[in-house]
């Protein structure tokens, strides 16, 4: 902008993966030959373990131009199919990635393996996803065979190694890097508008800061700190419970204000329209860590969680919202999983003779298990 | 209901009632795609009753539905003097003597995730900038009269556009009659007298012809137009208007000769207390004039319309009248209007067929097992309420951003209250030409960005991000685009060529 209202300076408070991968994205966006980020790092690391990266994270490495071999390497990478997550019932649920089956004649595959099962003529439903059976063998494949969709996956990666990986993106792209000064958590000033953070040697300045740190407790009166862009301070979403969230939702988060890309005014209608597309997309992670928290009855507090389960427990179809991050199959894995099964199944799977279909669904079981067995072969010759 | 078990009987019995472009394109596809589950489908019609349809214009959705149907293009280009279209020009909106196109197709190339129209906006005071209209290869086209399909190949700037159809709507009915037929549809002549209701729940039970015949049903389609036989005069659902932000509640239209080259795109003109529409078939050019009976006369109107007709006047003008809204459920009870009966948008953003096959796509996505289906209802209505909205909003920014204050009618939508939905969208442009992003809903962002600038809303600020490049830079990308559509838009076939050879009437 020609007015002098750029932004020019972003500081990012906080540790660990939630300040790195911000910083490194950033830094891929807005080039070092005109803008300033750092990293103050105050707080705590929670860089311990192994995360799960989803499918969309392969997004962000196109545009950070990190390599497979790379993320081998630097986080021990491994290819994720999906991912299990314990239900109030005590089972585990696993939610793949992948589709079920194939669509088929402008109806969904469930549909019509829902009118078999109905009829003893299907295996059950996690039998025909191939995500699903290549993760229960413990192997990969990259290709799907003929007729079944493409495989989609994301990656397990060390958390600390992949850490250290968007750092070094992140500073050789040019970013700084500061020590937090002692006895302070960086934004302590609590007002609407933060201009500097203070360091070990100073201070830092700043047009913008992204809170990376957790959001405090409701406990603390500190308002700056509730989720969401307010002034020119964007906090960070939080965790979730559901592995590759909280790492979708970073990326998301930085994607979404890249699009709405501010300056020096901080527009009201501009921040607004980033929190209410944070506060979309954080309701549709809340509906699905309550259908695994909660029993069924209990889950009437979110009206599209409500809609999902009464449309679904009715015949089989998944209302989408809008701004969905978990896709159909996932929520089928998730509601099938959570015990409730469609009463019906959708008209349009009526349409082929049971014959028909009973054969069609025996293919598509055998086409997977070959493909299951030949990833088997495979990890053998390796 | 229905938590555990299925309750209800089979779902055995449609009957579609009325027999216009909404009546044969839901008969014929409910036929094509559920004739096979031992649906019995019925329409009844009378010819006595004429079809409102005038020249329609469609958006690309429509080649799906054929397609679904198993249509073969040129067999439908030729039964209904079809033409192809690729946007609508709006002349005289913001301004008079302005014309803009939304085209089928997004602008320029997006750039390190930032959208094409920032660049523009960035470059708007350059001459050699020039409009947003040399950044589409469908304007260039429309504005050239060229027409041939999109290319497979993603990587060609051919393939960057969609197409849709101008055509005759009084032939599209008794062409997909012959398709519904083939599925098993059972087509019965005769006015509907009478409809018996069920006197414990309120339903439909059934229809009675003029011949005394009582055709029963268990799932009625409400097709009878405006009038709203059963779900109105019947059922009683009622109507959300939407007139206080959409005026407009009557139409006149005419065919007349054609004259000039055959244009792949539908214009809509601002008139002085509405809009008039030109949609060029192979035969004729179809004229009507949409117009607020609160700021001119009909005689006025039609004297608007006759006036600036290009050729010979085909017939006697022909008067329709509106109320803008829809109704409170489109689907009530055993009832799902589906067509004018249901609601009615005016065709500024060629909505009216596009909502005929929502209202069909979304039955049966819902389509019942059996005959309790509240709850599909429910959602149902929930989808169509969505959809309805969403092209209303969209619909009252072509009114409300305008700078015309050479009559009353544009003195009052330019200063109208506006819904917030809308005046929240047209803040977050203004300010940097930011589009409100949702998932569902028929306009996307290409759209919004076309009708936002075409209609001078110019975003103040532009996307900081732009300056990354040098003025230089930005304006060399800039002239290698122009280039590209240019070049791109001379090399396609002319319309009126392309058709001779694909879909003239006369061809089957």
């Amino acid at each position: 902008m020609k007015d002098g209202g750029a932004i020019r300076k972003i500081v990012i408070v906080g540790n660990g993966l939630r300040a790195w991968l911000p910083a490194a994205y950033l830094s891929a966006r807005l080039p070092k030959t005109v803008y300033s980020i750092s990293v103050v790092e105050y707080g705590k690391k929670y860089d311990i373990g192994s995360l799960v990266a989803r499918p969309m994270v392969r997004r962000m490495h196109q545009l950070l131009q990190i390599s497979e071999q790379e993320l081998a390497q630097s986080a021990n990478a491994k290819l994720v199919l999906g991912v299990s997550v314990p239900h109030s019932s005590g089972q585990t649920i696993t939610m793949p990635y992948g589709q079920y089956g194939v669509d088929r004649a402008g109806a969904e595959f469930h549909q019509y393996w829902r009118r078999a099962f109905g009829e003893g003529q299907a295996k059950e439903l996690s039998e025909y996803n191939l995500a699903y059976k290549l993760d229960q063998a413990g192997v990969y494949a990259r290709s799907a065979p003929k007729g079944l969709p493409a495989i989609d996956y994301g990656y397990s990666l060390s958390q600390a190694g992949y850490c250290e990986l968007l750092k070094a993106h992140a500073l050789g792209a040019g970013v700084s890097c500061h020590e937090g000064a002692a006895g302070s958590d960086g934004l302590s000033c609590g007002a609407g508008h933060v201009t500097r953070i203070p360091t070990s040697d100073g201070n830092a300045e700043c047009d913008m800061v992204i809170d990376a740190n957790m959001c405090a407790s409701t406990s603390t009166a500190d308002k700056s700190r509730l989720s969401g862009w307010h002034g020119n301070i964007l906090q960070l979403p939080n965790q979730s419970p559901i592995p590759g969230i909280e790492l979708q939702l970073l990326i998301m988060a930085m994607e979404r204000l890249i699009g709405l890309w501010p300056d020096r005014q901080f527009l009201a209608c501009e921040t607004g329209e980033y929190n209410r597309l944070d506060r979309a997309v954080r309701d549709r992670v809340a509906d699905m860590e309550l259908l695994f928290s909660r029993g069924v009855e209990e889950i009437k507090q979110s009206a599209a969680l409500a809609r999902k389960i009464k449309v679904f427990s009715r015949r089989g179809r998944i209302p989408i919202e809008d701004h969905e991050v978990f896709s159909k199959s996932e929520w089928l894995a998730a509601l099938i999983g959570s015990g409730i099964m469609p009463v019906q199944h959708d008209r349009l799977a009526d349409r082929i003779p049971i014959g028909d279909l009973s054969r069609w669904l025996r293919s598509i079981d055998l086409a997977i298990t070959q493909t299951v067995e030949r990833a088997k072969e495979g990890r053998r010759v390796r | 209901m229905g938590d555990t078990v299925a309750k209800g009987k089979k779902l055995a019995q449609v009957v579609i009632v009325g027999g216009g472009t909404a009546g044969w394109m839901s008969a014929a596809g409910l036929s094509s795609m559920l004739g096979k589950t031992g649906l019995s489908i019925t329409l009844i019609e009378s010819k006595a009753i004429g079809a409102v349809g005038v020249g329609e214009a469609t958006l690309p959705h429509i080649k799906f539905f054929n397609d679904s149907i198993g249509i073969n293009e040129a067999e439908f280009m030729a039964a209904t003097s079809a033409t192809f279209k690729l946007g609508i020009e709006f002349v005289d909106w913001a301004r008079k003597g302005d014309s803009y196109i939304h085209p089928f197709g997004d602008f320029g190339l997006a750039n390190d995730g930032i959208s094409f129209h920032q660049y523009w906006n960035s470059q708007k005071d350059n001459p050699e900038t020039g409009p947003l209209d040399l950044y589409s290869l469908p304007v260039m086209a429309c504005r050239a009269a060229k027409f041939q399909p999109p290319a497979d190949d993603p990587r060609s700037v051919l393939s960057t556009y969609r197409y849709a159809y101008q055509f005759d709507a009084l032939k599209y009915a008794p062409f997909l009659r012959k398709h519904a037929e083939a599925h098993g549809v059972k087509q019965l002549e005769g006015k509907v007298v009478d409809v018996h209701l069920d006197p414990e729940q309120g339903s439909v039970q059934s229809v009675v012809l003029e011949n005394g015949d009582v055709i029963h049903g268990d799932l009625f389609i409400d097709c009878t137009g405006f009038f709203g036989l059963l779900i109105e005069k019947a059922l009683e659902t009622g109507y959300d208007e939407w007139t206080d932000w959409l005026p407009c509640d009557r139409a006149v239209a005419v065919p007349c000769q054609s004259a000039g080259p055959l244009l792949p795109y539908t214009r809509a003109t601002a008139d002085k207390a509405g809009w008039r529409w030109r949609i060029p078939l192979q035969h004729r050019t179809g004229n009507g004039h949409v117009y607020a009976s609160g700021f001119t006369t009909d005689a006025e109107a039609e004297r608007a319309l006759v006036d600036n007709l290009e050729g010979e006047m085909l017939s006697e003008p022909r008067q329709l009248r509106f109320v803008t809204g829809k109704r409170k459920k489109l689907w009530n009870r055993n009832c799902v209007a589906i067509g004018l009966s249901g609601g009615f948008l005016e065709p500024l953003e060629s909505t009216s067929i596009y909502l005929i096959q929502e209202g069909i796509t979304k039955l049966l996505e819902h389509f019942p097992q059996t005959t309790d289906f509240m709850d599909d209802a429910e959602e149902y209505n929930r989808l169509i309420d969505l959809e309805f909205e969403r092209v209303r909003d969209f619909l009252i920014l072509h009114y409300h951003a305008t700078e015309r204050d050479d009559s009353d009618f544009w003195n009052h939508v330019r200063t109208m209250e506006i819904p917030a939905s809308l005046a929240e969208k047209m803040e977050l442009f203004r300010a940097r030409g930011r589009v409100v992003k949702y998932d569902h809903g028929l306009f996307l962002s290409p759209s919004w960005v076309a009708v936002y600038l075409g209609q001078r809303v110019i975003p103040s600020q532009y996307d900081a991000r732009v300056d990354l490049l040098s003025d230089d830079d930005i304006a060399a990308h800039m002239e290698g685009l122009r280039t590209l559509m240019k070049t791109a838009a001379s090399g396609m076939s002319d319309h009126q060529t392309y058709i001779n050879s694909n879909g003239m009437a006369g061809q089957f």
